[in-house]
Order: C-alpha cells, then sequence, then structure tokens
C-alpha cells in the first residue's frame, strides 16, 4: 500500500485564542471558524467508535452544542488546549452513549457501516478500497485502549501529544501502546488473508 | 512541529505502511460526513452561543419542533425524584417500628399505646433480644416459666408506667 505521510492539525494556540474569544463573545462567523475546522475530524473519531452515521451525526453535533455553551458561559478557559478539550468532551460523549446503547443490548457489529465507503470506492482502486474495509474491520476488533488511540490518532488526526493532553497519559505510554495497537492490527489482516490460521477478522463477534 | 506529531519514532519501517493506510481509513471517514452536517453543527451551535439555554437543545438537535421534550423530561425526573423520595420514607418507617412486633403485643394484651411503654420495649428489644437472638419461641418459653411462677412478662414496665396493674397479675 502506498505511504501518504498526512501532517497532523495542531494550530497554534495563539491563533486559536482570538477566535474562541470571539465565538464566546456570540460572533458567529469565529464560530463557524472553529466549526469548519474541527467538525469532521470529530465526526470521523466519533463514526468509527460507534458504527453508525445516524448516531455519530447526532453524537458529533451534540459536541458542537456543548463547546458553544461552554463558550458562552465561560466554562472553557483558553489556555491552548481547546483541540484535545474538544475531543475529550467528544470522548465522553461516546462513552455515556456507547454505555447506554450496551445497556440496551444492541451489540454492534465490526462488520457493520460499510457504507463508509459507498460511493467513494470509484475514487479508490478496488484493491486499496478492500484493503480499507478490512483494516477497518480489523480496528473495530482491537481492544478498546488500542482501539482509542488509533481512532484518536488516524481518524481525529490527533497528534501524540495532544493524544496524552486529552487522555492524561504520558506520551511514551501512548507511542508504546501505538506500537502495540499496530502490531495487533497487522497480526489480524495477516488472519484474514489467511483464514484457516486463525479466526478474528471475519467474525462478528463485538469487541 | 515535533516528530511527535507527524510519526510514532518508536515504529519499525515495516509498520510504517500500516499506518499510512489507517491515514487513509480515516481520510475516507472524514469525507463520508453527509455534506450538510457541518452547516446544522454550526446552526446548532450559533444558536447556543446566542442564548438557547442547552437544557432545549435534544441530542439531535436539528429538530427544534421538539424542544418541549426536553421541558417534559425534567418534569418526569421530578415526579420520579419526589416517588423515590416518598418510597424511602416509608420504607424507612417500616423498618423502624415504633410498636413492637406484633405476636410480642399480643403477650402484653394491648399495652403498646403509650410512647414510654413503647420506648421501654424498644430498649429491651435492643439489649436482650436483639444481642442474644432470642425469637417468639424465646419468650413463649420464658412467659410460661413466668408463669408459673405468677409473673408476668410485661410486669416491670406496666408497674413503672402507672397502667393500673399489680406486680405478679397476668396480662
Amino acid at each position: 500500500m502506498e505511504v501518504m505521510p498526512i501532517q497532523r492539525s495542531e494550530p497554534p494556540p495563539d491563533e486559536l485564542a482570538p477566535i474562541l474569544a470571539a465565538a464566546g463573545d456570540g460572533d458567529e462567523d469565529a464560530w463557524r471558524t472553529l466549526v469548519e475546522r474541527f467538525w469532521r475530524r470529530v465526526y470521523a473519531l466519533v463514526r468509527s467508535r460507534c458504527g453508525r452515521s445516524d448516531l455519530a451525526e447526532e453524537i458529533t453535533q451534540s459536541v458542537f452544542v456543548t463547546c458553544a455553551t461552554k463558550l458562552r458561559d465561560g466554562g472553557y478557559q483558553e489556555r491552548g488546549r481547546f483541540e484535545s478539550w474538544l475531543f475529550l468532551v467528544a470522548m465522553n460523549r461516546l462513552r455515556d452513549e456507547l454505555r447506554r446503547e450496551r445497556r440496551q443490548a444492541a451489540p454492534s457489529d465490526p462488520t457493520a457501516f460499510s457504507g463508509v465507503s459507498a460511493g467513494r470506492s470509484g475514487e479508490q482502486d478496488g484493491e486499496n478500497a478492500e484493503q480499507l474495509e478490512a483494516l477497518r474491520i480489523a480496528v473495530a476488533q482491537l481492544p478498546e485502549a488500542d482501539r482509542e488511540i488509533i481512532e484518536l490518532r488516524h481518524h481525529a488526526q490527533m497528534s501524540f501529544k495532544l493524544i496524552a493532553q486529552t487522555l492524561g497519559e504520558p506520551i511514551g505510554t501512548l507511542l508504546a501502546r501505538h506500537h502495540r495497537a499496530l502490531k495487533k492490527l497487522r497480526s489480524l489482516m495477516e488472519n484474514e488473508q489467511d483464514p484457516a490460521g486463525c479466526p478474528g477478522v471475519g467474525s462478528e463477534t463485538d469487541t | 512541529m515535533n516528530d511527535h506529531t507527524r510519526h510514532n519514532p518508536e515504529l519499525p519501517d515495516d509498520l510504517r505502511s500500516l499506518e499510512a493506510s489507517l491515514d487513509a481509513l480515516g481520510q475516507r471517514a472524514r469525507s463520508s460526513a453527509p455534506g450538510g452536517l457541518g452547516d446544522r453543527i454550526a446552526d446548532e451551535g450559533a444558536r447556543a452561543l446566542t442564548g438557547v439555554r442547552p437544557g432545549e437543545l435534544r441530542l439531535s438537535g436539528n429538530k427544534p419542533e421538539h424542544h418541549h421534550r426536553a421541558g417534559w423530561t425534567q418534569h418526569w425526573r421530578l415526579a420520579a425524584s419526589v416517588t423515590l423520595l416518598i418510597v424511602a420514607v416509608v420504607a424507612a418507617i417500616a423498618l423502624n417500628p415504633t410498636a413492637p412486633v406484633t405476636g410480642v403485643v399480643a403477650i402484653e394484651g394491648g399495652q403498646s399505646d403509650t410512647a414510654s411503654f413503647d420506648d421501654d420495649w424498644i430498649d429491651f428489644e435492643t439489649e436482650y433480644v436483639a444481642d442474644t437472638g432470642w425469637d417468639d419461641d424465646a419468650f413463649d418459653a420464658l412467659s410460661s416459666e413466668l408463669d408459673e411462677l405468677e409473673l408476668s412478662l410485661g410486669s416491670a414496665w406496666t408497674l413503672d408506667e402507672n397502667l393500673n396493674l399489680n406486680e405478679g397479675e397476668s396480662l
């Protein structure tokens, strides 16, 4: 697969600070700038975690409404950590929602919501799309902590520094966990290519 | 931007292609977001910024016609809280009776209607019954023995409370 290095989004705090201040004062343009900068990343994280587009839309919308309310009421104090705070709100909302879903006994299916690729496969060659789909299923089978860092890193496009701020863990721990998660993913992908070797990727067990 | 913001420096080369594939997967997820969602988020957030109370926004905040549900939710929560409080009070009363249990009242011959007697009886229960694990059978046995001695089980208290009973008089 072709290597495509991606720049992590981490706007300098001094660039974001005046936008946040203006948004907190009710400046709609500033607010829309914030939304435009972050909403797709929040959505991608939430969508990957919850596996449903409708729920992902609701949660994403709710996260930003919470942020707007906090900005308006002074519940967020600008210390150059808006991005990690935003994703912390998203993670907390996700956990609440997933806990509620589990109580309602609706097991998720890691093979579900393949609609993510619907309409997009034409933009990619078939083999690549197939590999990405297998990778998505493998990610869904990772243990919770491993899956969390993979999705924060690659779906939310967060730097390790920001992930460390969000999760409150040392960056070295996160780097090691990311490394371990990649090895597990590679193993899952290899097993998927050789199903006789080990069941797993093709199964519908929830993780 | 340091190395930590771009690649995991601990990764061996053979995992870097997998990391790149994950980046592509993330890109696909971001691209899959519905086109109008960004506008809806911005609109809802702008409303929140300009004064719509948070409680009036549902999780699916793009449906303002349902805002009244939040108010009803609060009413139901209040009603549930009051109900729980009432249940807790009733349960507390039931678990902390102010009169002796029925079987014992029968022995006492209906003399349990004075507050002082009740207090004494509770003290007796606490000190002699609860600590020793006595039950109704034990009381029956003791009562029989006292009858043989022409004493009443409740005589000590009935005399103290001046209930017009003489010592030795059966209840």
